[in-house]
């Protein structure tokens, strides 16, 4: 770039920020009450719903506009059409709503149920997203609470007696800690969320319900979260239910299940999550990233060496039932 | 529960929300280039219905906000060219674009609706020197033109203005860094061109 069009350049930016604040200081001198507000924007729905319901048109003029649309035909091979698409519109209201779910602090109360291997286990939690990914999940467990989260860069887990430790060696998508492992791998809700949310996945039907708007379609469960055996996913696709708030975008409800599966010992995957109103809260740090305990390298070592003898004597135990099984049913 | 779309959606609907949702932000951006708060009503109106019209050749893959303001950014065009009948009037085309972009770096901020995400400019307005907050005050709260702030504050128009146009620039500074701080930034591009700004009489 030469040393004028810098210069332009610059001058562009500078008068551009200069009608931006303009702008703005007009928006926040307008002072207009609630009641104008809705006015205006019922104006502008009325003019739409008119532009939908076309007008009568005289006959004269009805047939020029046959002729030319049948020439149209002829000659373009396509018509066009200049209607609203619900889907579009749809995908656009998703879009909007992983957006707001990725700024602020939200709080929500949900509950999970799966049943990995037969076992059936429901579990309740508080979750807490924040900006940057930042998530704090309180998973309620019958022998005290244990509390995963992330300030976005690194995940740190917090016992019952309320200590929390990094957990820094570990892969991002598993949380194989003794112990704990089974049930915190899919209770990052976020992902799951988010992945509703995608652009990938299908709303289907959409209805009103007073202040929010209540879409149901299909997604496609995370990768990590497919591969998970104890999600004991029958299908990589689940489907949504989610109640967004109308003027806000924001998420209020939302229930997801995976397809049912033809097993009935093993019933599907569910989670539901509700929005409740966020405690104050005086410093996000506290939630996001709080107080680690320092663990030397060589204990984080012996943990990690303890955690793997203890899935390898499990997986052993397991290949050892299923042999004494087999040869059981030989014998019959 | 999931059935196939139901024939004859009432999409509009569906476009109310988007309508709330984008509404203020593009008041603030018509505004920003439109003096007249009538036709800045009537562009805002315009510009949905275009949207509306035209829903089916939005790519869906960008977000709305943009693609909306460059339905604005042409009928502000238009509305100078037949309105004022001074196509020099118009602050420019990449001046719109770079303030397009101003306006998609807000969408990030945080913040339930457009309303909360300009919060920041009430925290910069807080950190204004007093001058420069009196008189912007009188320009935009009480409506009074640079010749009557000049008139009332017993200065010349020529400071007046000046100090008006480094309001705005320390205001648009803060408000950037604040973004930044959040990790939000605008995309930078290569343009032409020089304009200054209009409408300050």
């Amino acid at each position: 770039m030469t040393q004028q069009e810098k210069k332009d350049l610059a001058a562009i930016q500078q008068e551009a920020k200069q009608l931006f604040v303009h702008g703005l200081l007009r928006f926040r001198a307008s002072k207009e009450s609630k009641v104008q507000k809705e006015e205006r924007i019922n104006r502008i729905l009325a003019a739409i719903r008119e532009s939908s319901v076309p007008a009568p048109i005289p006959l004269a003029k009805r047939i020029l506009l046959v002729a030319a649309s049948v020439l149209a035909i002829l000659f373009a091979g396509k018509f066009l059409f200049l209607s609203g698409d619900p889907q579009v519109l749809e995908a656009e209201l998703l879009s909007n709503t992983l957006k707001k779910s990725r700024q602020g602090i939200h709080y929500f109360e949900g509950s999970f149920s799966a049943a990995p291997r037969g076992r059936r286990i429901r579990r309740s939690f508080e979750a807490y997203f924040g900006p940057n990914k930042a998530f704090a999940l309180e998973i309620f467990r019958p022998f005290g609470s244990i509390t995963l989260g992330s300030d976005g860069n690194s995940y740190w887990i917090r016992s019952r007696h309320k200590v929390a430790i990094d957990l820094p060696f570990l892969p991002k998508d598993s949380f194989p800690l003794l112990g704990i492992g089974s049930n915190l791998s899919y209770l990052e809700v976020r992902p799951l969320l988010e992945s509703v949310l995608d652009p990938d996945s299908k709303p289907l039907t959409h209805s009103f319900e007073g202040d929010r708007i209540h879409i149901q379609g299909v997604f496609r469960f995370p990768a990590f979260f497919q591969g998970h055996p104890l999600a004991g996913l029958s299908h990589s696709e689940g489907e949504f239910d989610l109640w967004i708030d109308k003027d806000t975008s924001l998420i209020q409800k939302m229930f997801l299940r995976a397809k049912t599966s033809p097993d009935p010992l093993r019933p599907p995957f569910q989670l539901r999550l509700e929005r409740k109103p966020t405690p104050a809260i005086t410093s996000p740090e506290k939630i996001f990233s709080p107080k680690r305990v320092y663990i030397p390298p060589h204990l984080k070592a012996a943990i990690w060496g303890a955690n793997l003898l203890h899935r390898m004597r499990k997986r052993r135990e397991r290949l050892k039932a299923r042999r004494a099984f087999r040869r059981a049913q030989n014998r019959r | 529960m999931a059935s196939p779309p139901k024939p004859g959606i009432d999409a509009t609907e569906l476009f109310e929300i988007l309508v709330r949702e984008q509404e203020s932000r593009l008041r603030a951006f018509i505004g920003s280039m439109v003096s007249d708060p009538e036709s800045v009503n009537d562009l805002v109106q315009e510009a949905f219905l275009i949207a509306w019209k035209n829903l089916s050749k939005y790519d869906r893959t960008l977000p709305f906000g943009p693609w909306l303001r460059g339905i604005a950014k042409n009928l502000a065009r238009s509305h100078f060219r037949k309105v004022q009948r001074d196509k020099h009037a118009f602050p420019g085309e990449e001046i719109i674009d770079h303030l397009s972009l101003l306006y998609s770096s807000l969408d990030q901020a945080p913040g339930d609706n457009f309303e909360d995400q300009v919060k920041s400019l009430e925290q910069c307005l807080e950190k204004l020197p007093d001058h420069q907050r009196r008189i912007i005050d009188l320009h935009y709260e009480e409506n009074l033109d640079t010749r009557q702030i000049a008139e009332f504050l017993g200065r010349t128009r020529e400071g007046v203005k000046k100090i008006l146009q480094r309001g705005r620039s320390w205001l648009g500074d803060c408000i950037q860094q604040r973004l930044s701080a959040l990790g939000i930034e605008p995309v930078r591009y290569t343009v032409r061109g020089e304009q200054t700004l209009r409408g300050e009489g």
